[in-house]
């Protein structure tokens, strides 16, 4: 909701008008995440995981397949992978890892990173097909 | 030999005891169990290690029924092996419970024991989980406070590496889990002597291994199933003699006496309670109280409940009983008489012994048991006929079960103080409480307990610390209720709460406040004031909050009041007390925060001290006459709500919830309006020039606290003065008047909406609640007398979809919440005709907590219809609403094609058929049909069954809500099958990575790197891509 509201409106939407089960997965900034600029600003910290491909937004709708489209819509744009490492840096439950066990927090960190890009592809090889 | 003293919950004594002499764990997180698997994973992701020099292995699985599978398979594989659960993780447990009892497997299930859900779910204590598995053929010893867990922990791993046959170690959920106390903790080398090896290695010369292959879990016939489950007799007779064992090599170790059945009292008591758990310690000091008065009474605490020993019991109950009362914490609704008070009387009966014994229920939902509620029961016992199937705790003014209560007794021992402290969440005062008795326990031979009760609310919600402290072991598993000092830390619970109660006469109270003396006068309520001079109280005041500001503290006033509580408690010298609390503040904040926050702390300690100020109770206060409180509200909110947020729905009678039909679990739409929690320190203030109309502040609120407003001409006349507006602007709209609206009394002060503010110069800004007071009577203007304008509302625009009236407001969620914003959303888009069903998790915490319903309907009568069944099965639950509302509308979709074929209302039936999926249109044309058919007076039998069931006719939109907990992990099986049938229901997964209800712990959601419980050392493993599982049906 915070990168795209109007995509977070237009896919509780769509899911509820279409004539079969659907499921919204909603990215929910949570006091969990020990955001460090405060939850006052959770819905722009839902806007950077956007942004840095944390997370993306999409729809897949099987009734497109019917009218010869592709039924998945990557919706969110091109994320900077680059600013992944200093997002999740951002919330506690990451940064507490480098203090509690700075030996394997790099390894892991990096591990995050290449999970991402590996999400990022698949979605945009999802979007790509015909 | 001497321990070593600690300050430990019952959780905490478990983990650590349990670690000691176990491989593997198979952990789920569910309250109040959660701890002592996290502790367990802390520990050993740092490399702690058990007796047998490794640290433990464990894994969190997808549900407690995974948990268990794997315990069973580890058991197999010959490790030691332990889980921790509660209630509903308890019932999943179950049919593996059957199998590691039958294989004859040594684990141990250590269980905060918890209510089971009924009617209503319960967090809380009491024993319902664990007698309902009693017939498992685990072997069940219970404990009755943090140092018994500690023990019989031990007791349990022992025996059932000696025995080898599986226990279940329980103690009560909350007030024993949840409780600090001071203790004794074993030492591991000491255990270590104590484990019979000879044992272990023929369990693991027993194990499943390819180097001397067996097969087991076979499928057997009605030939040798029998004789098989009577051949594991000797196995299951021996247990009770090896605890018994076990028992003497602990008090060998500590001096602190354990048998199967402990007699407390005279030896030759004539009057007997039997029970166990907790309220076996409340009894204790009510056998003291009475004997040391001559009466002949005793308790039986009873420790191992199975196998129940009957030799043991005959050999420990004195030959003088004439009559007996046996106290179970849980309800079997349709029996003969609890479990416990059955086992009794089989005993009496078997023996040929002719007892006067009668049952009743305690405790349930950890309803607090009192003194004077064990004396009701020892009073009982005098009646000539005393009372059968009774209650103690409640008032059951229906069925009549309740005992009445004694006048209140003294059972305190000397030199004991009790405090009692009332802190809002997040202020720290409960962390400032943890603190205070770790001090007491580390510089001082006194021993302290502290217990802490919260509210629902996820943030701003009531704390109460509970503490005491005393020379001699402290028992009392009840909450303070005759303190010798209370202290109220936020100023406007002098207004909500009756906070005097608790204090013994001459006690002392302090409030931190903003009033000088005068004011308080002017201030306080008179029930209040009175209440205090009638007690002859010490009053002290203090101005936490205005010093914390001046030397930039912020709002943490803890330390300042925990200095104070030092000061006027003299529970140890000021000095010291001071020397410690810097010297905990200096541990605390130098390494995160540095030695300016360190000075901070140490100087508001001294204003603690200096600013305290006695306020002379005017002699006037004790002549007051004080007048009852008037509420303009409807019955159900002053009979019931009301009542329950003033901390009094303990006095609410069995009569009042049948009154409101409440016993199948009822509860009635939208009462979080009337909670009113001015929980917010600051709130939004609109600035009208500055808006653009975007609404998004709307949006974005997760509380619904922030509203824009459309009036027409004539609601624009009767608004009050200040009710500012400008010109609407947008398609269609500037015949409306707008406005934006906050309601001060229901904002949380998050400041989402300020941030999410586009507007080139802020439209809103964040101000002091005083300021914003004034608001109030403008919102209450707009909800109740301008109308939603419907030509406004339009689902296809964020700014649009702001006009419709949210069906969900004011809920307990935290201060920027990032889940409600969506739920609330998804109300105003389909409210009115919504069915939700709610897995267990935040979303139901805040969506429905008795008293507080958050989801609430229009004008109409209409609006979300939510209910929970559990939480690993919710999505099975919603696809159940909607075949259950699909099979009557289905009758009615025949009936009109009868009628139409009979040309009965055919125009209208026809549109009703052509609209049946349109949600848009069917609820218009539903209506319309049924306008018809009564008009019609068609006296067909088809008419009438579409009159009556006009509530089904139209399309309905059913949806599932629930956290990653659920839809990724526990509810994943139900979800795939849910989404695999193709029924058009809608899920919306509130994803926030993380088992956030349960404090936390990891899901298969949780990201790579991510530390969370039950992955303290960072999630290794990715994320699961349940989008791209559930395309594959697509």
């Amino acid at each position: 909701m915070g990168y795209d509201m109007n995509q977070a409106l237009k896919a509780i939407r769509e899911a509820e008008a279409y004539p079969g089960p659907s499921i919204i997965i909603a990215y929910s900034p949570c006091i969990e995440h020990g955001i460090k600029k405060q939850m006052s600003k959770s819905q722009i910290e839902a806007k950077e995981a956007v942004e840095c491909g944390y997370w993306h937004t999409y729809r897949f709708n099987p009734s497109l397949k019917a009218e010869g489209k592709n039924p998945f819509t990557l919706d969110s744009k091109e994320p900077d992978l680059s600013k992944l490492e200093d997002f999740i840096l951002g919330e506690n439950r990451y940064a507490s890892l480098k203090i509690a066990f700075p030996d394997k927090a790099q390894r892991l960190y990096d591990k995050a990173k290449k999970d991402a890009a590996d999400r990022l592809d698949l979605y945009k090889s999802l979007a790509a097909q015909k | 030999m001497k321990q070593k003293k600690v300050m430990m919950d019952g959780n905490t004594a478990a983990s650590y005891i349990s670690y000691a002499f176990t491989e593997v764990a198979g952990i789920f997180p569910i309250t109040p169990s959660s701890v002592m698997a996290e502790l367990v994973d802390e520990w050993a992701a740092n490399g702690k290690k058990n007796i047998f020099g490794q640290p433990v292995e464990v894994i969190e699985m997808q549900s407690e029924g995974g948990a268990a599978g794997t315990v069973h398979g580890s058991l197999q594989a010959g490790a030691l092996t332990t889980t921790y659960t509660a209630s509903q993780g308890l019932l999943l447990m179950i049919p593996n419970m059957y199998k590691i009892a039958g294989e004859m497997l040594p684990g141990v299930f250590h269980v905060s024991a918890r209510t089971l859900s009924a009617h209503a779910l319960s967090i809380f204590g009491d024993h319902s989980d664990v007698i309902g598995c009693r017939n498992t053929g685990f072997a069940f010893l219970a404990s009755g406070s943090p140092q018994e867990v500690m023990d019989l922990g031990a007791v349990a791993h022992l025996s059932a590496i000696k025995a080898r046959m599986p226990f279940l170690h329980f103690f009560d959920g909350f007030r024993t889990s949840h409780e600090m106390n001071t203790i004794e903790a074993l030492d591991y080398d000491e255990l270590a002597k104590l484990i019979d090896y000879d044992q272990l290695d023929a369990f693991r010369k027993n194990a499943l291994n390819p180097d001397h292959p067996v097969t087991r879990g076979t499928t057997v016939n009605p030939d040798i199933f029998f004789q098989s489950r009577e051949a594991c007799n000797k196995a299951v007779n021996a247990i009770p003699e090896i605890v018994e064992h076990y028992m003497g090599e602990i008090k060998k170790l500590t001096g602190r006496e354990y048998n199967l059945f402990d007699l407390y009292g005279a030896k030759d008591a004539e009057r007997l309670i039997i029970m166990m758990g907790s309220g076996a310690e409340t009894a204790k000091e009510v056998v003291d109280y009475l004997v040391e008065k001559g009466e002949k009474v005793a308790l039986l605490d009873v420790r191992l409940y199975r196998p129940f020993s009957k030799k043991h019991f005959l050999a420990a109950v004195p030959k003088t009983v004439k009559k007996i009362a046996t106290l179970d914490r849980l309800k079997e609704p349709n029996g003969l008489g609890e479990p416990l008070y059955q086992d009794v009387c089989t005993v009496y009966k078997q023996e040929g012994i002719d007892m006067e014994i009668v049952g009743g229920r305690y405790g349930l939902s950890s309803k607090d048991t009192t003194p004077e509620q064990i004396l009701a029961v020892f009073e009982n016992l005098k009646e000539a006929t005393p009372k059968d199937n009774f209650t103690i705790g409640i008032v059951d003014d229906v069925y009549n079960t309740s005992l009445e209560l004694p006048a209140p007794i003294n059972t305190t021992p000397a030199g004991e103080k009790g405090c009692k402290i009332w802190g809002m969440g997040s202020d720290g005062t409960v962390g400032a409480n943890k603190n205070t008795v770790k001090i007491i326990n580390e510089t001082t031979d006194l021993n302290a307990q502290a217990y802490f009760v919260y509210d629902s609310k996820k943030s701003g919600g009531l704390t109460q610390s509970h503490l005491r402290f005393g020379t001699a072991p402290i028992r009392s598993p009840y909450l303070v209720n005759k303190a010798d000092f209370v202290a109220c830390h936020t100023q406007a619970y002098v207004y909500k709460y009756d906070m005097v109660k608790d204090l013994k006469e001459n006690g002392i109270f302090l409030l931190n406040c903003n009033w000088s003396d005068e004011e308080l006068d002017a201030n306080l309520p008179d029930s209040m004031k009175k209440a205090l001079a009638d007690k002859n109280a010490r009053l002290y005041i203090i101005d936490a909050v205005a010093i914390a500001k001046k030397i930039g503290l912020g709002n943490r006033i803890n330390t300042i009041l925990q200095a104070s509580f030092f000061k006027l408690t003299d529970i140890i010298p000021i000095d010291d007390a001071v020397k410690e609390m810097k010297e905990a503040i200096y541990k605390t904040y130098f390494i995160k925060k540095g030695q300016k926050i360190v000075d901070l702390n140490n100087e508001s300690i001294d204003y603690g001290i200096t600013e305290l100020h006695e306020v002379k109770i005017p002699e006037a206060w004790k002549n007051i006459t004080v007048k009852p409180v008037e509420e303009n509200v409807p019955d159900f909110i002053k009979d019931v709500v009301n009542v329950m947020n003033r901390q009094e729905g303990d006095n609410i009678p069995v009569s009042t919830i049948m009154k409101y039909k409440l016993e199948d679990g009822t509860w009635y739409a939208g009462t979080t309006k009337y909670e009113k929690r001015g929980a917010a320190a600051d709130v939004p203030e609109w600035n009208i020039d500055n808006c653009i109309q975007c609404n998004i502040c709307s949006l974005v609120c997760p509380h619904a606290a922030i509203r824009p407003v459309l009036l027409d001409e004539a609601e624009k006349a009767k608004a009050p003065a200040d009710f500012t507006t400008k010109k609407a602007i947008g398609p269609g709209l500037d015949k409306y008047e707008y406005r934006i609206q906050v309601s001060p009394y229901d904002c949380t002060g998050c400041g989402v909406c300020v941030n999410a503010c586009p507007a080139k110069e802020k439209a809103i800004v964040m101000e002091p609640l005083a300021s914003q007071l004034d608001q109030a009577d403008n919102w209450t203007f707009a909800v109740e007398d301008v109308e939603i304008k419907k030509d406004a509302v339009n689902h296809n625009t964020v700014k649009n979809s702001q006009f419709a009236k949210p069906y969900f407001e004011f809920s307990g969620a935290c201060a920027g919440c990032g889940e409600t914003p969506y739920i609330k959303l998804v109300t105003q888009l389909f409210g009115d005709h919504m069915y939700i069903g709610n897995a267990s998790g935040c979303s139901s915490a805040y969506g429905g907590s008795t008293p507080a319903t958050p989801y609430c309907d229009d004008k109409c009568g209409r609006g979300p219809a939510w209910a929970m069944s559990l939480f690993e099965d919710n999505a099975e639950y919603v696809l159940g609403f909607k075949l259950g509302y699909e099979a009557v509308r289905r009758r009615s979709k025949a009936y009109v094609e009868d009628l139409i074929a009979k040309g009965v209302c055919k125009a209208e039936g026809e549109a009703y058929l052509a609209a049946y999926n349109d949600s848009a249109k069917s609820d218009e044309t539903s209506k319309a049909l049924v306008a018809a058919l009564k008009a019609s007076n068609d006296a067909s039998e088809a008419a009438k069954y579409i009159i009556d069931n006009a509530d089904y006719l139209a399309r309905k939109s059913f949806w599932a809500f629930g956290g990653d907990g659920w839809a990724y992990d526990i509810g994943y099986g139900g979800l795939d099958h849910v989404i695999a049938t193709g029924e058009d229901v809608n899920i919306l997964v509130l994803d926030t990575e993380v088992y956030s209800n349960t404090g936390g712990q990891s899901s298969k959601s949780t990201n790579t790197a991510a530390v969370a419980k039950f992955s303290a050392g960072g999630k290794e493993t990715k994320k699961k891509d349940l989008g791209y599982m559930a395309m594959s049906y697509g």
